[in-house]
């Protein structure tokens, strides 16, 4: 038995079936109350998926249920013997992928790209376009990562579609061809929605000068800035996602880097949480911007505001309360019953391979926070916000902070 | 057509039927292994419960019906050939009137979901099982669940107005009322309640609702031994404070819960009564105290209270998740746990309490107690490895003396858990120790009016 397998079977092993972990499972409604999509399921089929391999039967009739774990972390919240389902989920995709078998075509599309083009499109120097006129040196002892995660978010709507065959003139023979020629994906820039761009890319230049204006002095990679590889993480591509996080730790030795911004949950979490496991003597300080921005800098403004706060963000460490601290310091801030450890969902990670179920999980978190009864949501992460934005109006934290920055900070 | 085309004809994308998604059905919170399905069907509404029953009877396809797959006995376990009807999309409150004191609900409702939408209007449905997370308005009609609030507000049976309930044959059932009085020829509201979805298929309640107690404090008692704490129970109830709930672990179970990380006991004793009172916001801080002493007064080592409601929803987690939290103390994964569900008359609690701790010793078990010491609820959390069979031969003595211990102090053997398959044994001896067999007999006679092809849930409550 292969380590993760056996680190599977421990944790699928303590579970007793309470259920708890279901009733908490953003994808479990979402996918009309199909068990095997919902958190008890997974860690069953965890088990049953350990039993086929070791009789040599096939596995690939399992990997459904487990590619469509958003790995949000709200099923450990709840479970009382300590099981985490998304654990249980993340070691099963990387047993799938390990094995090959039954590893979706797009989850394969996707590690090819962040192998070969260090991200998910082939962005060019439009993934730099938003710094254009900042001046921000290339290298430095701090360096800001931006991880592409915001410019990316522009092309997320228009590739899903595309690569579920959805969209006129879209044939299943055009995409069977990308999923075969990944280099056509470098058409992706084709797909791009040039109003979230320029809303993604605005967000990202606030985030700069907010940092200059607090006088933090940081340096940038422009278009030559690899993507985190989060997708290829999370996707379960193990061996893959070790080596490229070595390239990614070399790249900030290349530009002399001791010090990492980050600017959004996914990139601080994969950073500060897994990238010490994978690449020996990551010594980089790793801190999110919102924890270099002093709350004195900011006054109080009038907006009334419900707050999304990401997954990655509360559940994935002890104590991360700065964008929540900002944002009480600049706005009424209204949270929804599921927040803090016990937020919900933006639905955002299945977008990809799942968007049925990521559809659903977003409109549902998009209720709570209306109920919420703030005029606004704001959330601090480009992957809830593109999700949450389908649903109603959402502002990155950014942007709401900038405008309240006190002047001379 | 098939029978999964002809489901799908009933309830379209309502039908499971490949293995990987039926192996979740095969099992609930119980240690049963129930058999696979052979299809599971998510209705959406009455209509689609009633046109796939009558389709089963017709063919002789035998269902069971599920809400949270919570059950601890075996109740929602799959058994033989049997379509598993899941209710969980039938999720909508339909109506809350705080001036009827009457919510309307469908049967797939959430415990805690319903009980939030509740408390935003100052309203509470009491019953409150371990599992209300998970647990469903049908799971917990079709168990007559009970919960940490029973010492106040008795068990769900108590706060069923009317129901919609569907047979097999597929006649659609409206009993009761939303009114709180309504007499209308035999009960049979109250006979569905609890019957473990051996008579009919629940889709929607009237549940009876109540105001929210309005300030809540919570006390920690500490004690050496479970005889001073049942006195101490006793004593507060006799003083005329009326707690909301009072609760008690041993030291295993604490051990187990701070095993956990959610929760840590600020003192190191082999018991712990958790007691809640509550009142007017003025008055809270004054009974808190008067319970405190009390408790101090009746042999407790140490006492400790709190009204911070991150605390005490912490400690409130930790219990109701202690059955769980038990099976982080399995001395190996093919451990499971037998949960004795048996309670007594509060005033005989010493000494039943005592006398579980002999038969401990006597039989050779290890066991986890916890429960509902407030209305005379012990949960004897027994630990097995069923490919023992010594062992398994000891915790079957220590279950059977368990329930003859009940039944000797005027209890019974099954408190809020039901019977499923677990206890069937159990309940031919409680009828049998009160010369009443006859009373299995009606209500075999009574499964057979509601379903005489004996579909619904078969192998459940009775053999």
């Amino acid at each position: 038995m292969s380590s993760t397998e056996q680190r599977l079977l421990e944790e699928a092993g303590r579970c007793i079936n309470c259920g708890f972990c279901e009733a908490v499972c953003p994808t479990l409604p979402s996918s009309g109350y199909n068990s095997s999509r919902g958190a008890r399921g997974r860690v069953m089929l965890g088990r049953e998926m350990l039993d086929s391999a070791a009789r040599g039967e096939g596995i690939s009739q399992f990997a459904d249920s487990f590619f469509s774990c958003l790995d949000c972390y709200a099923c450990l919240q709840v479970c009382p013997a300590g099981v985490n389902a998304g654990r249980v989920s993340h070691m099963a995709r990387e047993l799938i992928t390990g094995r090959g078998e039954g590893v979706p075509q797009l989850a394969r599309l996707m590690e090819r790209m962040i192998m070969r083009y260090h991200s998910i499109v082939p962005l060019g120097r439009r993934a730099s376009a938003w710094a254009k006129g900042l001046n921000i040196p290339a290298a430095g002892e701090t360096l800001l990562y931006t991880g592409q995660m915001y410019q990316l978010m522009s092309y997320s709507s228009a590739m899903t579609s595309f690569l579920h065959g959805r969209g006129k003139g879209i044939s299943r023979t055009i995409v069977g061809s990308v999923l075969r020629l990944p280099w056509l994906m470098r058409l992706a820039p084709l797909l791009n929605d040039r109003e979230i761009e320029e809303e993604m890319g605005n967000s990202l230049r606030n985030i700069a000068t907010m940092l200059d204006r607090e006088g933090v002095k940081f340096c940038y990679m422009g278009e030559s800035e690899p993507y985190p590889g989060t997708l290829m993480h999370d996707l379960g591509f193990a061996s893959s996602m070790k080596e490229y996080a070595s390239f990614v730790a070399g790249e900030f030795r290349k530009r002399g880097a001791r010090r990492v911004i980050t600017v959004d949950p996914h990139t601080h979490d994969l950073l500060k949480n897994t990238y010490p496991q994978l690449v020996e003597g990551f010594d980089f300080e790793v801190v999110h911007y919102t924890e270099l921005l002093d709350p004195e800098s900011f006054s109080r403004g009038s907006d009334d505001v419900s707050f999304h706060e990401p997954c990655h963000m509360t559940r994935r460490f002890d104590d991360f309360s700065a964008p929540a601290r900002l944002l009480g310091r600049v706005a009424e801030v209204k949270l929804p019953d599921s927040s803090g450890r016990k937020t919900h969902c933006c639905g955002g990670p299945d977008e990809l391979l799942y968007p049925g179920i990521a559809g659903g999980v977003s409109r549902a978190r998009m209720k709570q926070l209306r109920e919420a009864g703030g005029r606004l949501t704001v959330t601090a992460c480009p992957v809830c916000l593109l999700n949450l934005g389908r649903e109603g109006e959402a502002m990155d934290i950014s942007d709401l902070l900038v405008r309240r920055m006190k002047p001379g900070s | 057509m098939g029978l999964h085309e002809d489901l799908t004809a009933i309830v379209p994308d309502g039908v499971l039927s490949s293995r990987e998604e039926l192996i979740p059905y095969s099992r609930d919170a119980s240690h049963f292994q129930g058999k696979l399905p052979v299809a599971v069907v998510l209705p959406r509404t009455t209509e689609q419960v009633s046109r796939v029953l009558k389709y089963c009877n017709d063919h002789s396809i035998r269902v069971v019906a599920r809400g949270g797959g919570t059950s601890l006995t075996g109740a929602s376990i799959a058994v033989d050939n049997a379509v598993v009807m899941s209710l969980l999309r039938m999720d909508s409150v339909l109506s809350i009137s705080v001036e009827d004191r009457c919510a309307e609900v469908e049967a797939g409702v959430r415990i805690d979901s319903l009980n939030l939408k509740l408390s935003k209007l100052g309203q509470l449905f009491p019953p409150d099982p371990g599992s209300s997370i998970a647990a469903t308005v049908g799971g917990i009609i079709n168990t007559n669940a009970g919960g940490l609030h029973c010492v106040r507000y008795g068990t769900t049976k108590d706060w069923i107005l009317g129901l919609e309930a569907v047979l097999m044959d597929g006649s659609v059932l409206r009993l009761g009322n939303r009114t709180l009085k309504s007499r209308i020829g035999y009960d049979l509201t109250s006979l569905i309640v609890g019957s473990e979805g051996t008579l009919a298929v629940v889709t929607r309640a009237f549940l009876k609702i109540v105001s929210k107690p309005e300030e809540v404090g919570r006390v920690l008692a500490f004690f050496m031994d479970i005889e001073s704490l049942g006195r101490a129970v006793a004593a507060i109830k006799a003083s005329g404070i009326e707690p909301l709930t009072a609760e008690y672990m041993d030291r295993m179970t604490m051990d187990a819960v701070e095993s956990t990380g959610t929760f840590k006991f600020e003192v190191r004793a082999p018991y712990v009564l958790l007691l809640d009172v509550d009142g007017p916001g003025e008055a809270i801080g004054r009974r808190l105290a008067a319970a405190s002493a009390m408790l101090s007064e009746n042999g407790a080592t140490g006492v400790v209270s709190t009204r911070d409601r991150d605390e005490m929803e912490r400690l409130y987690t930790a219990r109701k998740g202690a059955y769980s939290s038990l099976l982080k103390l399995r001395k190996s994964e093919r451990d499971a746990v037998v949960i004795g569900d048996i309670v007594v008359p509060p005033s005989s609690l010493p000494a039943v309490l005592r006398r579980i701790g002999e038969l401990v010793s006597a039989d050779g078990v290890r066991v986890a107690l916890f429960g509902h010491i407030g209305d005379g609820n012990i949960h004897a959390n027994i630990f097995v490895d069923f490919s023992d069979s010594a062992e398994t031969g000891r915790v079957e003595r220590f279950h059977t003396h368990l329930a003859e211990t009940a039944l000797e102090h005027g209890g019974s053997v099954s408190a809020e858990h039901g019977i499923g398959i677990e206890k069937i044994g159990l309940l031919r001896m409680e009828y049998s120790s009160r010369h009443s067999e006859k009373a299995l007999d009606i209500m075999k006679s009574m499964k057979s009016l509601f379903d005489p092809k004996g579909l619904l849930n078969p192998g459940k409550v009775f053999d």
